[in-house]
């Protein structure tokens, strides 16, 4: 092999590379988008009933955004073992999410007492943070964005007055995570 | 060098699985742009080498050929890619 050829075959390895790397199924930002935005309702929920004291049946309509993320999230799994590809960046986050979803669950059922008020909501937003960080260390700008803006939420939620609290940690859910969605989604497009 | 990776294709698929939790055979001939009989024989090399593993699954009751990458594979990916680019640092000079 010549130095014209090693170039060659580099520029070629390169090239997949990037697209590979950068290429995430089409349902995957769907997921961010969903999750973001039941996120969101949830925090806006608890911030209705618990502060604003809006009537508790509020909770229902929350409960059934769970509920449709987690059918969302089921199609998705079932989706992801039809597809022709799986990018080890899609393995790696989900992988890194479901450990973390896990560990908060843990928590929250075996130890609530120890999160009063808005803690829980806050925790979750910390969780989801942590897998975006993490891919995004790894040189993935929109996940990394996502997790700040995620933790930079809860920071603001701490100073804000108390009515405005959910609404923070709604807005980062929002921005955070349905925001990297949208992101992903205009990425895989071009 | 690598006598195995010497090949644009076989190298394109080892990069291709690089990136990949694994891959179906249309997703790889997708990316290296060649024919099911030229990516076929050059897919049995790199299984019978152990770069690669083959696994046959039904989708949908339809048949579907998935590859992963080995360590034996990425380790072999990695130090041939190291070898190119020391080739081209001589032969730039720097």
């Amino acid at each position: 092999m010549d130095a014209l050829e090693a170039r060659d075959h580099l520029e070629m390895v390169d090239r997949i590379l990037a697209q590979a790397e950068r290429g995430t199924s089409a349902a995957t930002p769907w997921l961010y988008i969903v999750w973001g935005i039941v996120g969101a309702v949830l925090d806006a929920c608890d911030q209705l009933v618990l502060v604003a004291h809006y009537p508790p049946r509020l909770f229902f309509f929350s409960g059934a955004c769970l509920l449709v993320a987690i059918g969302v999230t089921v199609a998705y799994g079932i989706r992801l073992r039809r597809m022709e590809r799986v990018s080890t960046f899609e393995r790696q986050i989900g992988r890194v999410f479901w450990a973390a979803s896990i560990a908060a669950m843990v928590v929250e059922i075996g130890a609530g007492h120890l999160f009063p008020g808005w803690a829980a909501a806050a925790i979750w937003s910390v969780v989801i943070a942590v897998p975006l960080l993490f891919v995004g260390l790894q040189g993935h700008r929109v996940t990394m964005s996502g997790g700040v803006v995620l933790l930079a939420s809860v920071v603001a939620a701490n100073f804000v007055p108390a009515n405005l609290t959910g609404y923070v940690l709604a807005a980062g859910m929002l921005v955070g995570l349905t925001g990297s969605g949208i992101a992903f989604a205009m990425l895989s497009r071009k | 060098m690598d006598e195995l990776l010497l090949s644009k294709i076989r190298l394109g698929v080892i990069a291709e699985l690089l990136a990949s939790e694994w891959a179906a055979f249309s997703e790889l001939q997708r990316a290296t742009q060649t024919t099911n009989g030229n990516l076929g024989a050059h897919l049995s090399k790199l299984v019978d080498a152990g770069y690669v593993t083959e696994e046959k699954i039904f989708v949908e009751r339809r048949p579907q050929t998935r590859y992963r990458l080995t360590a034996h594979g990425r380790s072999a990916f990695i130090a041939h890619v190291e070898e190119m680019q020391s080739l081209l640092k001589v032969s730039t000079g720097s």
